[in-house]
Protein backbone atom coordinates (compact mmCIF):
# COMPACT_ATOMS: atom_id res chain seq x y z
CA UNK A 1 0.00 0.00 0.00
CA UNK A 2 3.02 2.26 0.31
CA UNK A 3 2.88 2.60 -3.66
CA UNK A 4 3.28 6.15 -3.63
CA UNK A 5 3.75 7.71 -0.30
CA UNK A 6 5.88 10.89 -0.34
CA UNK A 7 6.70 11.50 2.83
CA UNK A 8 6.02 8.68 5.82
CA UNK A 9 7.04 9.54 9.64
CA UNK A 10 6.87 6.43 11.69
CA UNK A 11 6.81 6.45 15.86
CA UNK A 12 9.04 9.82 15.88
CA UNK A 13 10.31 10.90 19.25
CA UNK A 14 12.26 13.40 19.52
CA UNK A 15 14.29 14.70 23.58
CA UNK A 16 15.53 17.72 24.33
CA UNK A 17 18.27 17.60 27.05
CA UNK A 18 18.56 20.78 29.43
CA UNK A 19 20.10 21.63 32.60
CA UNK A 20 17.02 20.41 34.36
CA UNK A 21 17.06 17.20 32.19
CA UNK A 22 15.79 15.88 29.41
CA UNK A 23 12.13 16.67 27.85
CA UNK A 24 10.25 14.84 25.39
CA UNK A 25 9.01 17.37 22.83
CA UNK A 26 7.47 14.28 20.48
CA UNK A 27 6.28 11.17 21.94
CA UNK A 28 5.26 9.04 19.14
CA UNK A 29 4.14 10.94 15.67
CA UNK A 30 2.45 9.02 13.12
CA UNK A 31 2.51 10.83 10.05
CA UNK A 32 1.70 9.87 6.51
CA UNK A 33 1.74 12.75 3.46
CA UNK A 34 0.71 11.49 -0.41
CA UNK A 35 2.38 13.23 -3.18
CA UNK A 36 0.68 16.51 -3.81
CA UNK A 37 -1.64 16.24 -0.87
CA UNK A 38 -2.13 19.64 1.51
CA UNK A 39 -1.66 17.84 4.87
CA UNK A 40 -2.31 20.59 7.58
CA UNK A 41 -0.92 19.85 11.10
CA UNK A 42 -2.60 21.35 14.16
CA UNK A 43 -1.70 22.27 17.33
CA UNK A 44 -1.06 25.21 20.08
CA UNK A 45 2.11 26.45 21.23
CA UNK A 46 4.44 24.17 22.32
CA UNK A 47 2.69 20.78 21.29
CA UNK A 48 5.86 20.12 18.57
CA UNK A 49 4.95 21.29 14.89
CA UNK A 50 8.06 23.39 14.53
CA UNK A 51 9.80 20.60 15.95
CA UNK A 52 8.61 18.26 14.10
CA UNK A 53 9.36 20.25 10.72
CA UNK A 54 13.19 20.66 11.93
CA UNK A 55 13.20 16.89 12.37
CA UNK A 56 11.98 16.17 8.49
CA UNK A 57 14.64 18.90 7.26
CA UNK A 58 17.42 17.82 10.23
CA UNK A 59 17.76 21.43 11.22
CA UNK A 60 17.36 20.00 15.12
CA UNK A 61 19.42 22.17 17.64
CA UNK A 62 22.56 19.79 19.05
CA UNK A 63 20.83 19.64 22.23
CA UNK A 64 17.89 17.34 20.59
CA UNK A 65 17.87 13.30 20.08
CA UNK A 66 16.10 11.72 17.89
CA UNK A 67 14.74 8.69 20.27
CA UNK A 68 13.12 6.60 18.07
CA UNK A 69 10.77 6.03 14.92
CA UNK A 70 11.78 6.39 11.10
CA UNK A 71 10.98 9.44 8.78
CA UNK A 72 11.30 8.04 5.47
CA UNK A 73 10.82 10.59 1.94
CA UNK A 74 10.25 8.66 -1.00
CA UNK A 75 11.47 5.55 0.87
CA UNK A 76 14.41 6.86 1.46
CA UNK A 77 15.07 7.44 5.37
CA UNK A 78 15.87 11.05 6.13
CA UNK A 79 17.24 10.67 9.69
CA UNK A 80 20.46 8.52 8.36
CA UNK A 81 21.47 10.37 5.16
CA UNK A 82 24.79 11.52 4.95
CA UNK A 83 25.39 15.38 4.71
CA UNK A 84 25.98 15.64 0.84
CA UNK A 85 23.00 13.70 -0.17
CA UNK A 86 20.87 15.55 2.75
CA UNK A 87 22.50 19.15 0.73
CA UNK A 88 20.36 17.95 -2.55
CA UNK A 89 17.30 17.36 -0.90
CA UNK A 90 17.01 19.94 1.42
CA UNK A 91 15.67 23.00 -1.08
CA UNK A 92 15.47 20.75 -3.66
CA UNK A 93 13.50 18.04 -2.55
CA UNK A 94 11.78 19.32 0.65
CA UNK A 95 11.81 22.71 1.23
CA UNK A 96 10.57 25.00 4.24
CA UNK A 97 9.11 28.56 4.52
CA UNK A 98 9.33 29.75 8.39
CA UNK A 99 6.98 31.74 10.80
CA UNK A 100 9.37 35.23 11.14
CA UNK A 101 10.24 35.65 7.22
CA UNK A 102 12.40 38.65 8.50
CA UNK A 103 14.61 36.17 10.51
CA UNK A 104 15.28 33.80 7.96
CA UNK A 105 16.38 36.17 4.97
CA UNK A 106 19.03 38.50 4.75
CA UNK A 107 17.83 41.52 5.64
CA UNK A 108 20.83 43.39 3.67
CA UNK A 109 20.92 41.39 0.64
CA UNK A 110 19.43 41.69 -2.66
CA UNK A 111 16.19 39.87 -2.86
CA UNK A 112 17.41 38.65 -6.48
CA UNK A 113 20.47 37.26 -5.33
CA UNK A 114 18.71 35.12 -1.95
CA UNK A 115 16.72 33.53 -4.57
CA UNK A 116 19.48 32.92 -7.08
CA UNK A 117 22.01 31.51 -5.05
CA UNK A 118 19.96 28.32 -4.72
CA UNK A 119 18.59 28.60 -8.42
CA UNK A 120 22.10 28.05 -9.41
CA UNK A 121 23.24 25.63 -7.19
CA UNK A 122 20.21 23.02 -7.16
CA UNK A 123 19.51 23.41 -10.93
CA UNK A 124 22.69 24.58 -12.43
CA UNK A 125 21.52 27.94 -14.29
CA UNK A 126 23.82 30.34 -15.88
CA UNK A 127 23.36 33.75 -14.07
CA UNK A 128 21.65 35.30 -16.60
CA UNK A 129 19.11 32.59 -16.71
CA UNK A 130 18.57 32.65 -12.82
CA UNK A 131 17.55 36.34 -12.73
CA UNK A 132 15.06 35.92 -15.73
CA UNK A 133 13.73 32.80 -13.56
CA UNK A 134 13.78 34.75 -10.16
CA UNK A 135 11.54 37.27 -12.44
CA UNK A 136 9.17 35.07 -13.59
CA UNK A 137 8.96 33.56 -9.62
CA UNK A 138 8.18 36.71 -8.29
CA UNK A 139 5.70 37.45 -10.44
CA UNK A 140 4.08 34.22 -9.29
CA UNK A 141 4.03 35.04 -5.69
CA UNK A 142 2.85 37.95 -6.58
CA UNK A 143 5.22 40.53 -6.26
CA UNK A 144 5.99 43.07 -8.65
CA UNK A 145 8.27 41.35 -11.33
CA UNK A 146 10.42 44.84 -11.89
CA UNK A 147 14.23 45.26 -12.26
CA UNK A 148 13.40 47.84 -8.88
CA UNK A 149 11.72 45.54 -6.84
CA UNK A 150 13.55 42.27 -7.60
CA UNK A 151 17.09 44.51 -6.62
CA UNK A 152 15.70 45.91 -3.53
CA UNK A 153 17.07 44.05 0.22
CA UNK A 154 14.05 42.61 2.38
CA UNK A 155 14.49 45.22 4.96
CA UNK A 156 12.97 47.52 2.50
CA UNK A 157 9.61 44.74 2.00
CA UNK A 158 7.06 44.44 4.85
CA UNK A 159 6.12 41.27 6.48
CA UNK A 160 3.15 39.91 3.82
CA UNK A 161 6.22 40.69 0.55
CA UNK A 162 8.90 39.02 2.86
CA UNK A 163 6.70 36.27 3.19
CA UNK A 164 6.02 35.91 -0.54
CA UNK A 165 9.71 36.57 -1.48
CA UNK A 166 10.21 33.41 0.89
CA UNK A 167 7.95 31.01 -0.72
CA UNK A 168 9.68 32.19 -3.92
CA UNK A 169 12.55 31.03 -2.89
CA UNK A 170 11.35 28.14 -1.27
CA UNK A 171 9.55 27.22 -4.77
CA UNK A 172 12.42 28.34 -7.23
CA UNK A 173 13.20 24.84 -7.68
CA UNK A 174 9.93 22.57 -7.43
CA UNK A 175 9.88 21.08 -4.52
CA UNK A 176 7.91 17.75 -4.09
CA UNK A 177 7.45 18.73 -0.36
CA UNK A 178 6.91 21.98 0.65
CA UNK A 179 6.98 22.23 4.71
CA UNK A 180 5.32 25.86 5.88
CA UNK A 181 5.60 26.18 9.51
CA UNK A 182 2.87 29.13 10.63
CA UNK A 183 3.62 30.61 7.52
CA UNK A 184 1.10 33.54 8.28
CA UNK A 185 0.74 33.82 11.62
CA UNK A 186 2.19 37.38 11.98
CA UNK A 187 0.68 38.71 9.63
CA UNK A 188 -3.09 40.35 10.11
CA UNK A 189 -6.12 38.58 8.63
CA UNK A 190 -6.75 39.51 4.82
CA UNK A 191 -2.80 39.10 4.11
CA UNK A 192 -3.34 35.71 5.92
CA UNK A 193 -5.85 34.42 4.00
CA UNK A 194 -4.07 35.91 0.85
CA UNK A 195 -0.52 33.92 1.74
CA UNK A 196 -2.75 30.41 2.11
CA UNK A 197 -4.75 31.20 -0.91
CA UNK A 198 -1.09 31.72 -2.71
CA UNK A 199 0.29 28.72 -1.09
CA UNK A 200 -3.00 26.31 -1.81
CA UNK A 201 -2.45 27.85 -5.51
CA UNK A 202 0.86 27.13 -6.18
CA UNK A 203 0.38 23.60 -4.19
CA UNK A 204 -2.44 22.80 -7.30
CA UNK A 205 -0.52 24.30 -10.18
CA UNK A 206 2.92 22.32 -9.10
CA UNK A 207 1.53 19.22 -7.54
CA UNK A 208 3.65 19.38 -4.87
CA UNK A 209 2.60 18.33 -1.68
CA UNK A 210 1.99 20.74 1.13
CA UNK A 211 2.64 20.59 5.30
CA UNK A 212 1.28 23.41 6.89
CA UNK A 213 1.99 23.61 10.70
CA UNK A 214 -0.17 26.16 12.31
CA UNK A 215 -2.29 26.92 15.25
CA UNK A 216 -5.64 28.21 13.76
CA UNK A 217 -7.61 25.58 12.80
CA UNK A 218 -9.89 27.83 11.24
CA UNK A 219 -7.65 29.11 8.40
CA UNK A 220 -7.08 25.93 7.08
CA UNK A 221 -10.54 24.35 7.49
CA UNK A 222 -11.39 24.99 3.52
CA UNK A 223 -7.85 24.54 1.87
CA UNK A 224 -6.65 21.31 3.69
CA UNK A 225 -7.64 18.11 2.33
CA UNK A 226 -6.19 16.34 5.63
CA UNK A 227 -5.58 17.43 9.02
CA UNK A 228 -4.00 16.29 11.67
CA UNK A 229 -4.06 17.21 15.32
CA UNK A 230 -1.20 17.80 17.58
CA UNK A 231 -1.35 17.71 21.14
CA UNK A 232 2.01 17.43 23.40
CA UNK A 233 4.12 15.52 20.76
CA UNK A 234 1.45 13.22 19.65
CA UNK A 235 -1.20 13.50 17.23
CA UNK A 236 -4.10 12.47 18.50
CA UNK A 237 -6.50 12.71 15.42
CA UNK A 238 -6.58 12.73 11.77
CA UNK A 239 -8.59 12.54 8.92
CA UNK A 240 -9.83 14.61 6.10
CA UNK A 241 -10.46 18.46 6.69
CA UNK A 242 -14.73 17.89 5.98
CA UNK A 243 -14.93 14.81 7.77
CA UNK A 244 -12.84 16.44 11.61
CA UNK A 245 -15.07 19.15 10.82
CA UNK A 246 -18.29 17.16 10.44
CA UNK A 247 -17.62 14.18 13.13
CA UNK A 248 -14.59 15.06 15.74
CA UNK A 249 -14.22 12.41 17.49
CA UNK A 250 -11.10 13.55 20.24
CA UNK A 251 -12.33 15.21 23.14
CA UNK A 252 -10.11 17.82 22.50
CA UNK A 253 -10.79 18.18 18.93
CA UNK A 254 -14.19 18.49 19.88
CA UNK A 255 -13.53 21.24 22.74
CA UNK A 256 -11.44 22.98 20.76
CA UNK A 257 -13.80 23.53 17.55
CA UNK A 258 -15.86 24.85 20.56
CA UNK A 259 -13.41 27.28 21.12
CA UNK A 260 -13.43 28.64 17.80
CA UNK A 261 -15.85 32.42 17.90
CA UNK A 262 -18.14 33.30 14.97
CA UNK A 263 -20.84 35.82 14.48
CA UNK A 264 -23.24 32.66 14.15
CA UNK A 265 -22.28 31.90 18.15
CA UNK A 266 -23.63 35.81 19.40
CA UNK A 267 -24.93 35.40 22.72
CA UNK A 268 -24.02 31.71 23.61
CA UNK A 269 -20.65 30.74 25.32
CA UNK A 270 -17.78 29.70 23.56
CA UNK A 271 -16.43 26.81 24.53
CA UNK A 272 -13.56 26.14 27.14
CA UNK A 273 -10.76 24.18 28.17
CA UNK A 274 -10.17 23.70 32.04
CA UNK A 275 -6.24 23.87 32.87
CA UNK A 276 -3.66 24.69 30.31
CA UNK A 277 -1.60 22.63 27.53
CA UNK A 278 0.83 20.67 29.62
CA UNK A 279 4.59 22.13 28.57
CA UNK A 280 7.29 19.36 27.48
CA UNK A 281 8.79 18.79 31.15
CA UNK A 282 5.34 17.93 33.04
CA UNK A 283 3.34 15.80 30.52
CA UNK A 284 1.23 13.47 32.81
CA UNK A 285 1.15 9.70 31.99
CA UNK A 286 -1.45 7.71 30.39
CA UNK A 287 -3.17 10.28 27.77
CA UNK A 288 -1.57 13.61 27.81
CA UNK A 289 -5.27 15.10 27.69
CA UNK A 290 -6.81 13.76 30.90
CA UNK A 291 -6.39 16.00 32.84
CA UNK A 292 -8.23 18.46 31.18
CA UNK A 293 -10.82 15.96 29.75
CA UNK A 294 -14.49 16.03 30.76
CA UNK A 295 -14.49 11.63 29.84
CA UNK A 296 -11.19 10.61 31.54
CA UNK A 297 -11.80 7.67 33.42
CA UNK A 298 -9.12 5.85 35.31
CA UNK A 299 -7.80 4.00 32.42
CA UNK A 300 -7.01 6.82 30.53
CA UNK A 301 -4.67 7.94 33.63
CA UNK A 302 -2.76 4.91 33.00
CA UNK A 303 -2.46 3.37 29.75
CA UNK A 304 -1.61 5.76 26.28
CA UNK A 305 -4.27 5.39 24.32
CA UNK A 306 -2.90 4.17 20.62
CA UNK A 307 -4.11 6.14 17.27
CA UNK A 308 -6.51 3.67 16.19
CA UNK A 309 -8.76 3.47 12.61
CA UNK A 310 -12.13 4.71 13.33
CA UNK A 311 -15.30 3.53 11.14
CA UNK A 312 -15.05 6.17 8.30
CA UNK A 313 -12.04 4.64 6.91
CA UNK A 314 -8.85 6.95 6.83
CA UNK A 315 -10.09 8.10 10.39
CA UNK A 316 -8.23 8.03 12.89
CA UNK A 317 -8.19 9.09 16.75
CA UNK A 318 -5.98 8.37 19.88
CA UNK A 319 -8.82 8.10 22.66
CA UNK A 320 -10.57 5.33 24.22
CA UNK A 321 -14.12 7.11 24.27
CA UNK A 322 -14.23 8.91 20.70
CA UNK A 323 -16.69 10.75 19.79
CA UNK A 324 -18.36 9.43 23.49
CA UNK A 325 -21.18 12.53 25.07
CA UNK A 326 -20.23 15.00 27.48
CA UNK A 327 -21.67 14.98 30.72
CA UNK A 328 -23.20 17.54 31.48
CA UNK A 329 -21.54 20.32 33.92
CA UNK B 1 -27.01 60.45 33.11
CA UNK B 2 -28.15 58.53 30.59
CA UNK B 3 -26.70 58.98 26.94
CA UNK B 4 -23.05 57.64 25.34
CA UNK B 5 -19.82 56.95 28.23
CA UNK B 6 -17.96 57.74 24.97
CA UNK B 7 -18.38 60.09 22.38
CA UNK B 8 -15.79 60.70 18.92
CA UNK B 9 -16.23 63.61 17.05
CA UNK B 10 -14.24 63.67 13.53
CA UNK B 11 -11.42 62.79 14.59
CA UNK B 12 -8.19 63.41 12.78
CA UNK B 13 -4.51 62.39 13.47
CA UNK B 14 -1.43 62.46 11.18
CA UNK B 15 2.63 61.59 12.02
CA UNK B 16 5.16 62.76 10.44
CA UNK B 17 6.44 61.60 7.48
CA UNK B 18 9.68 59.16 6.92
CA UNK B 19 13.16 60.14 5.46
CA UNK B 20 15.46 62.84 6.72
CA UNK B 21 14.44 65.78 6.72
CA UNK B 22 10.85 64.45 7.12
CA UNK B 23 8.72 64.64 4.47
CA UNK B 24 5.14 65.72 4.99
CA UNK B 25 2.52 64.45 6.79
CA UNK B 26 1.30 61.20 6.92
CA UNK B 27 -2.44 61.12 7.82
CA UNK B 28 -3.47 58.07 9.82
CA UNK B 29 -7.03 58.77 10.92
CA UNK B 30 -9.04 60.74 8.81
CA UNK B 31 -12.55 62.28 10.33
CA UNK B 32 -13.57 59.17 12.82
CA UNK B 33 -17.02 59.61 14.38
CA UNK B 34 -18.59 56.96 16.75
CA UNK B 35 -20.19 56.59 19.96
CA UNK B 36 -20.30 54.23 22.51
CA UNK B 37 -23.27 53.80 24.82
CA UNK B 38 -23.22 53.30 28.27
CA UNK B 39 -23.00 48.89 28.56
CA UNK B 40 -22.41 48.72 24.77
CA UNK B 41 -19.70 47.21 23.41
CA UNK B 42 -18.17 48.45 20.24
CA UNK B 43 -16.23 46.58 18.14
CA UNK B 44 -13.68 47.96 15.41
CA UNK B 45 -11.71 45.65 12.88
CA UNK B 46 -10.23 47.11 9.62
CA UNK B 47 -6.63 47.58 8.45
CA UNK B 48 -4.39 50.54 9.92
CA UNK B 49 -5.21 52.62 12.54
CA UNK B 50 -6.92 51.16 14.77
CA UNK B 51 -4.27 51.00 17.81
CA UNK B 52 -3.41 54.92 16.78
CA UNK B 53 -7.14 55.05 17.38
CA UNK B 54 -7.03 53.57 20.78
CA UNK B 55 -4.32 55.97 21.89
CA UNK B 56 -5.88 59.32 20.60
CA UNK B 57 -9.28 58.39 22.19
CA UNK B 58 -7.09 57.55 25.25
CA UNK B 59 -5.26 61.37 24.89
CA UNK B 60 -1.91 59.59 25.01
CA UNK B 61 -1.08 61.02 21.36
CA UNK B 62 -3.61 63.71 21.32
CA UNK B 63 -5.53 64.23 18.15
CA UNK B 64 -4.70 66.80 15.12
CA UNK B 65 -8.79 67.85 15.05
CA UNK B 66 -11.43 66.73 16.04
CA UNK B 67 -12.80 66.03 20.18
CA UNK B 68 -13.15 62.96 22.37
CA UNK B 69 -15.91 62.95 24.99
CA UNK B 70 -15.80 60.47 27.84
CA UNK B 71 -19.31 60.74 29.88
CA UNK B 72 -19.67 64.43 28.54
CA UNK B 73 -16.46 65.77 29.68
CA UNK B 74 -14.64 67.07 26.61
CA UNK B 75 -10.78 66.12 26.65
CA UNK B 76 -8.80 68.17 25.08
CA UNK B 77 -10.33 70.83 27.91
CA UNK B 78 -8.55 69.38 30.56
CA UNK B 79 -5.16 70.33 31.92
CA UNK B 80 -2.84 67.24 32.06
CA UNK B 81 -3.53 66.73 35.97
CA UNK B 82 -7.16 66.87 35.31
CA UNK B 83 -6.83 64.29 32.64
CA UNK B 84 -4.41 61.91 35.02
CA UNK B 85 -7.54 62.33 37.59
CA UNK B 86 -9.77 60.86 34.88
CA UNK B 87 -7.69 58.06 33.54
CA UNK B 88 -8.15 55.26 35.69
CA UNK B 89 -11.88 55.53 34.17
CA UNK B 90 -10.80 54.35 31.09
CA UNK B 91 -8.58 51.34 31.17
CA UNK B 92 -6.84 49.94 27.90
CA UNK B 93 -5.44 46.23 27.73
CA UNK B 94 -3.02 46.04 25.07
CA UNK B 95 -2.51 43.19 22.67
CA UNK B 96 1.15 42.12 24.10
CA UNK B 97 1.10 41.04 27.82
CA UNK B 98 4.60 40.99 27.74
CA UNK B 99 5.29 44.65 28.03
CA UNK B 100 1.95 45.33 29.53
CA UNK B 101 3.71 44.25 33.05
CA UNK B 102 6.46 45.70 34.39
CA UNK B 103 9.09 42.80 34.51
CA UNK B 104 10.81 44.08 37.54
CA UNK B 105 7.54 43.96 40.03
CA UNK B 106 5.60 41.23 41.20
CA UNK B 107 2.28 40.67 40.01
CA UNK B 108 0.82 41.72 43.53
CA UNK B 109 3.34 45.02 43.42
CA UNK B 110 1.96 45.61 40.03
CA UNK B 111 -1.80 45.44 40.71
CA UNK B 112 -1.27 47.76 44.10
CA UNK B 113 0.86 50.48 42.09
CA UNK B 114 -2.52 51.75 40.45
CA UNK B 115 -4.37 51.42 43.65
CA UNK B 116 -1.79 53.42 45.63
CA UNK B 117 -2.52 56.43 43.20
CA UNK B 118 -6.36 56.09 43.62
CA UNK B 119 -5.19 56.45 47.54
CA UNK B 120 -6.51 53.35 48.72
CA UNK B 121 -4.92 52.43 52.24
CA UNK B 122 -2.65 49.37 52.05
CA UNK B 123 -4.91 46.82 53.81
CA UNK B 124 -7.87 47.24 51.69
CA UNK B 125 -5.02 46.91 48.76
CA UNK B 126 -3.87 43.50 49.61
CA UNK B 127 -7.88 42.33 49.75
CA UNK B 128 -8.59 44.06 46.53
CA UNK B 129 -5.63 42.68 45.18
CA UNK B 130 -6.58 39.20 46.25
CA UNK B 131 -10.40 39.35 45.09
CA UNK B 132 -9.37 40.30 42.02
CA UNK B 133 -6.57 37.84 41.12
CA UNK B 134 -9.55 35.38 42.34
CA UNK B 135 -12.02 36.55 40.21
CA UNK B 136 -9.55 36.01 37.05
CA UNK B 137 -9.03 32.63 37.94
CA UNK B 138 -4.78 33.30 39.05
CA UNK B 139 -4.12 31.41 42.50
CA UNK B 140 -3.03 34.00 45.06
CA UNK B 141 -0.26 31.61 45.95
CA UNK B 142 1.00 32.75 42.84
CA UNK B 143 0.69 36.81 43.69
CA UNK B 144 4.27 37.02 44.45
CA UNK B 145 5.93 35.90 41.55
CA UNK B 146 7.23 37.82 38.36
CA UNK B 147 5.48 38.26 34.97
CA UNK B 148 8.52 35.95 33.52
CA UNK B 149 6.58 33.02 35.40
CA UNK B 150 3.80 33.09 34.08
CA UNK B 151 2.17 32.21 30.24
CA UNK B 152 1.03 34.38 27.47
CA UNK B 153 -2.62 33.85 28.67
CA UNK B 154 -2.23 34.50 32.60
CA UNK B 155 -0.24 37.58 31.86
CA UNK B 156 -3.32 39.00 29.91
CA UNK B 157 -5.62 37.53 32.88
CA UNK B 158 -2.95 39.44 35.18
CA UNK B 159 -3.45 42.41 32.93
CA UNK B 160 -7.58 42.44 33.14
CA UNK B 161 -7.26 42.32 37.21
CA UNK B 162 -5.00 45.16 37.14
CA UNK B 163 -6.88 47.18 34.23
CA UNK B 164 -9.99 46.13 37.20
CA UNK B 165 -8.55 47.38 40.33
CA UNK B 166 -8.89 51.09 38.68
CA UNK B 167 -12.52 50.35 38.55
CA UNK B 168 -13.35 51.69 35.37
CA UNK B 169 -15.92 52.66 33.69
CA UNK B 170 -15.00 51.94 30.01
CA UNK B 171 -12.22 49.37 28.72
CA UNK B 172 -10.41 49.38 25.77
CA UNK B 173 -9.34 45.98 24.56
CA UNK B 174 -6.93 46.08 22.25
CA UNK B 175 -6.39 42.61 20.38
CA UNK B 176 -6.39 41.29 23.83
CA UNK B 177 -6.44 37.53 22.61
CA UNK B 178 -4.44 38.11 19.25
CA UNK B 179 -1.16 36.15 20.26
CA UNK B 180 -2.97 33.37 22.67
CA UNK B 181 -4.17 29.86 21.77
CA UNK B 182 -7.27 29.54 20.52
CA UNK B 183 -8.39 27.47 23.74
CA UNK B 184 -6.90 30.01 25.81
CA UNK B 185 -8.34 33.19 23.82
CA UNK B 186 -11.78 31.21 24.10
CA UNK B 187 -11.46 31.73 27.89
CA UNK B 188 -10.68 35.51 28.24
CA UNK B 189 -13.08 36.54 26.14
CA UNK B 190 -15.65 34.40 28.42
CA UNK B 191 -14.04 36.37 31.16
CA UNK B 192 -14.47 39.49 29.28
CA UNK B 193 -18.00 38.79 28.91
CA UNK B 194 -18.68 37.78 32.13
CA UNK B 195 -16.70 40.84 34.02
CA UNK B 196 -18.59 43.05 31.75
CA UNK B 197 -22.10 42.67 33.89
CA UNK B 198 -20.77 42.26 36.98
CA UNK B 199 -18.45 45.44 36.94
CA UNK B 200 -20.78 47.44 34.95
CA UNK B 201 -18.64 47.65 31.78
CA UNK B 202 -18.52 49.27 28.71
CA UNK B 203 -16.05 47.77 25.72
CA UNK B 204 -14.21 49.40 23.09
CA UNK B 205 -12.91 45.60 21.47
CA UNK B 206 -10.21 46.23 18.81
CA UNK B 207 -9.51 42.99 16.38
CA UNK B 208 -8.80 42.40 13.03
CA UNK B 209 -10.70 39.32 13.54
CA UNK B 210 -14.20 39.38 12.22
CA UNK B 211 -15.14 35.99 13.90
CA UNK B 212 -14.33 37.28 17.10
CA UNK B 213 -15.72 40.51 16.90
CA UNK B 214 -19.12 39.86 15.28
CA UNK B 215 -19.51 37.11 17.87
CA UNK B 216 -19.35 39.87 20.96
CA UNK B 217 -19.92 43.34 19.33
CA UNK B 218 -23.25 44.88 19.49
CA UNK B 219 -21.87 47.67 16.81
CA UNK B 220 -19.37 47.63 14.97
CA UNK B 221 -16.90 49.82 12.84
CA UNK B 222 -15.05 48.97 10.22
CA UNK B 223 -11.38 51.17 9.58
CA UNK B 224 -10.11 51.36 6.27
CA UNK B 225 -7.14 53.63 5.39
CA UNK B 226 -7.96 55.66 8.52
CA UNK B 227 -11.53 56.40 7.45
CA UNK B 228 -13.90 54.60 9.41
CA UNK B 229 -15.79 53.35 6.23
CA UNK B 230 -18.90 51.32 7.63
CA UNK B 231 -20.60 51.48 11.37
CA UNK B 232 -23.99 50.33 12.92
CA UNK B 233 -25.72 47.56 14.74
CA UNK B 234 -23.39 44.27 14.19
CA UNK B 235 -26.11 41.89 13.04
CA UNK B 236 -27.13 44.39 9.78
CA UNK B 237 -23.42 45.18 8.81
CA UNK B 238 -22.65 41.26 9.31
CA UNK B 239 -25.90 40.33 7.44
CA UNK B 240 -25.83 43.10 4.95
CA UNK B 241 -22.14 45.26 4.39
CA UNK B 242 -22.23 48.20 2.23
CA UNK B 243 -18.61 49.27 2.01
CA UNK B 244 -16.79 47.17 -0.50
CA UNK B 245 -14.22 46.70 2.15
CA UNK B 246 -16.41 45.49 4.97
CA UNK B 247 -18.07 43.07 2.16
CA UNK B 248 -14.85 41.43 1.24
CA UNK B 249 -14.18 41.53 5.14
CA UNK B 250 -17.29 39.38 6.04
CA UNK B 251 -16.98 37.20 2.70
CA UNK B 252 -13.41 36.25 3.94
CA UNK B 253 -14.54 35.30 7.51
CA UNK B 254 -14.68 32.21 8.60
CA UNK B 255 -17.97 32.65 9.94
CA UNK B 256 -19.53 33.07 6.67
CA UNK B 257 -18.26 30.32 4.56
CA UNK B 258 -19.65 28.28 7.57
CA UNK B 259 -23.02 28.96 7.15
CA UNK B 260 -23.31 29.35 3.45
CA UNK B 261 -21.65 25.51 3.49
CA UNK B 262 -24.67 24.74 5.58
CA UNK B 263 -27.26 25.99 3.21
Amino acid sequence: MSQDVLLDIKDLAVEFSARRGRFQALRGIDLTLLPGQFHALVGESGAGKTVTAFTILRLLPDSARVVQGCVSFQHHDLLSMSGDVLCNVRGREISMIFQESAKYLNPSMRADRQIMESVRFHLGYSDKAAWEYTRDLFAKVGLPPDRETLARCPLEFSGGMRQRLMIAMAIACTPLLLIADEPATALNAGTQKQITGLLRKIRLESGMALLYMTHNIGLVRYSADYISIIYAGKIIESAPADILFEEPLHPYTRLLLACIPGWNKRGRRLGEIRGASPGPGDIPPGCAFHPRCPLAQPNCRETVPPLVRMKKAPHRCACFYPGKEFPQA
Amino acid sequence: MSGPILLVQNLSKTFAGAGIPRRGRFPVLKDVSFSIEEGGVFGLVGDSGKTTLARTILYLDPPDSGEVFFRGIRLSSLSAGKLRKLRPRMQVIFQDPHRALDPRLTIRQSMEEGMKNLGLPKKKRGAEVKTLLDRVGIPWSQADLYPREFSAGQKQLVAIARALSMRPELLILDEPAANLDVSVQAGVINLLLDLKGEYNLSYMFISRDLDLTGYLAATLGVLKDGRLVESGPAEDLLANPQHPYTRELVENSLTFMDLNKEE
